[in-house]
């Protein structure tokens, strides 16, 4: 009968997606089920089923894939509980990644022929493709062994970190500023800041560029800006926009400052230090002038992301304090 | 009228909601020794209407956790797998079952007095 090999043929679709020492005993249990359906309804319209009404009931079961996928248990490489850590060790192992990269550019920007750079810049995609493989392979080995990791000491809810308002100005980082900048502005009335010749204990002098002592008149007005905003951070310890933006014109206006400076070619005359001494001096001084712009750049770049990450962690909700 | 999403988080919770039910209708129905099919025509005369594809997997696992067991035996020139509860199984039920009740009162006691609107207990 046609109907009959339509559900022979149905059961021996899901038996083969079945894993063989659960093949038999499902394939009989579905067979009987799929059967005592088709005698009740054949009961209820007193005649046989046509093989078009057989199928439509088979159809309703689903695709024998789907119907054998129901009897298994549920698959995971790295399960529930080991997910979130492994999410994490994820996470160091990108930042980690990056990290060759980055330093790579950083001397390379400074000397061209150090590194083969074009290679160095593209293999953390590698490198963290190949780190993704490990962790992976670690993670689906611990699930699989059903290694318990994270359940070994106790759970102590009071061991629990404190939470931490990332929103919150440290009360120490507002009065290490106003100490620093205090410090800055000392100095700079005491006349430190006002020549441009400076003479060494052992003997020898260091001449440096006229920019030095605009630099520090520039430097010396910021800290008074600077320690007008520790003083508010310290009274008001939560960054707020208008003071997140602050934050960044003044930092970046001192790395601008020290752009400008280190461009000047600082250091223009060593005296009464040997030659070799001189030289060296005058050569990293080349260097800081050659390379000011870049590195200018590189911490521009710096302060800007993190003012952007300031700002956004302001228009979020603070937590709740008790 | 409802919107799709809505209709959607509906049908996701009511799914949540009966899949613990399923477990505790099926121990029920199987206070007496039945096989698969008619199990699945009592579920449904009682309003618990369980697709095969969920119930025999149901079954299954209930039965390697010890909760079932089954034999497979012929009847109506057929062989059928019957199944009916362990005495543990019986245990395990008669708790579940106070469990919830218990989680329906206090369900429908939260539904009837929703208690004061203060700010933690205020």
């Amino acid at each position: 009968m046609a109907g009959n090999d339509l559900v022979e043929r149905y059961i021996a679709a899901v038996k083969f997606w079945l894993p063989e020492k659960l093949r038999e005993d499902i394939g009989a249990e579905l067979a009987d089920d799929i059967r005592s359906e088709i005698d009740d309804a054949e009961k209820s319209k007193g005649r046989p089923l046509t093989e078009d009404e057989i199928a439509e009931i088979l159809k309703a079961r689903g695709r024998p894939m789907t119907v054998a996928a129901r009897y298994q248990p549920q698959r995971h490489l790295i399960g529930p509980e080991l997910f979130p850590l492994y999410i994490f060790v994820l996470k160091i192992v990108a930042v980690v990644c990056l990290i060759p990269p980055v330093a790579a550019w950083f001397v390379w920007s400074f000397d061209r022929y150090a590194l083969p750079v074009p290679d160095t810049i593209a293999s953390p995609f590698n490198s963290f493709l190949m780190a993704f493989a490990v962790v992976t392979l670690v993670f689906a080995l611990i699930e699989h062994k059903g290694i318990d990791i994270t359940k070994k000491a106790e759970f102590n809810p009071k061991a629990l970190r404190p939470v931490i308002d990332k929103n919150r100005i440290p009360r120490s980082d507002s009065i290490g500023e106003i100490i620093g900048a205090m410090i800055g502005v000392g100095f700079y009335l005491a006349g430190y800041f006002s020549q441009t010749t400076y003479h060494f204990p052992t003997g020898g002098s260091i001449t440096v560029a006229p920019e030095w002592i605009a630099f520090w008149q520039i430097i010396i007005g910021l800290a008074v800006f600077d320690i007008a905003l520790g003083a508010i951070n310290l009274f008001k310890p939560y960054w707020s926009g208008p003071r997140v933006v602050a934050r960044l014109l003044l930092n970046l206006a001192k790395a601008a400052a020290f752009c400008w400076l280190f461009q000047s070619h600082l250091v223009r005359a060593v005296d009464g230090v040997p030659a070799v001494a001189a030289s060296q001096f005058q050569m990293v001084n080349d260097k800081f002038a050659e390379f000011a712009l870049p590195f200018f750049g590189f911490v521009a770049a710096i302060i800007v992301a993190k003012a952007l990450w300031r700002l956004m962690r302001t228009l979020k909700p603070r937590p709740a304090v008790a | 009228m409802w919107s799709s999403q809505d209709q959607a988080v509906f049908e996701n919770l009511r799914l949540e909601l009966r899949r613990g039910s399923v477990i505790l209708a099926v121990l029920a129905a199987l206070r007496t020794e039945q096989y698969g099919y008619t199990l699945r025509k009592r579920l449904e005369d009682g309003g618990m209407p369980v697709d095969e594809g969920t119930l025999y997997p149901l079954l299954r696992r209930l039965e390697s956790q010890g909760l079932l067991e089954s034999q497979w035996r012929e009847e109506d020139k057929r062989k059928k797998r019957f199944y009916r509860l362990t005495q543990s199984g019986t245990e395990i039920f008669a708790r579940l079952m106070t469990e919830w009740q218990s989680i329906g009162e206090a369900v429908a006691h939260l539904h009837t007095d929703p208690g004061e609107s203060g700010h933690g207990g205020q």
